[in-house]
């Protein structure tokens, strides 16, 4: 799969996309060890390192995992993809400190878990924004033509 | 709904504000779909008319 990502070279936009599904999915199923699948949207102690977590959390972590894997394809969806999970991200800081996502186990301002979506969002729009489409990482068939 | 009920919340507000972060991105992505899609399609016009042009010289 990856070899058929990288053929023609992926763009910053994919390499963040790509970095970005496996962070994602590694906090999804760290998650699910720390937190197993009991009292599925509850407001509970479980904490990974510092962050709040439920067997919800997971899933969305997992589910934007998927997503940025998917879109990783293509240069285009890629970018896009990185721009609308960061506006989502973003969505969910406000939502957080505005104690809006206790469903998440997420209580309150004081939170990391809000900071740390604050700036994921804020670094996955800056790279939609901003990354050029130029090719950074040659594949072999790139450098065979 | 009770599954996603917890202390404190009744469910469909928390549904809403769930489904809020997810709904604004999905929003972004298929706007910027459609506007990415319209400047290719009026590059392919532009390129249609110097084809044009061209066979009519």
């Amino acid at each position: 799969m990856l070899d058929q990502l990288t053929r023609n070279g992926i763009t910053r936009n994919q390499l963040f996309a790509l970095a970005s599904a496996g962070i994602y999915f590694a906090a999804g199923l760290l998650g699910f060890l720390v937190t197993g699948f009991d009292d599925f949207a509850g407001d509970t102690d479980e904490k990974l390192i510092i962050l709040g977590l439920n067997p919800l959390h997971n899933v969305v972590h997992l589910a934007l995992g998927a997503a940025w894997l998917a879109a990783a394809f293509s240069a285009a969806n890629a970018r896009l993809a990185n721009l609308a999970l960061g506006a989502g991200l973003l969505v969910a800081f406000v939502l957080g400190v505005a104690g809006g996502a206790g469903f998440l186990n997420i209580d309150d301002a004081a939170e990391p878990d809000n900071y740390l979506h604050l700036v994921y969002g804020l670094a996955s729009v800056a790279v939609g924004l901003k990354a050029s489409e130029d090719v950074v990482h040659v594949g072999r068939s790139a450098v065979a033509a | 709904m009770t599954w996603l009920a917890h202390a404190g919340g009744t469910g469909w507000d928390e549904i809403v504000a769930g489904a809020a972060p997810w709904i604004v991105a999905l929003g972004v992505f298929v706007v910027g779909r459609r506007h990415l899609a319209a400047r290719s399609g009026a590059g392919e016009y532009v390129a249609r008319q110097a084809e044009v042009a061209n066979v009519c010289r």
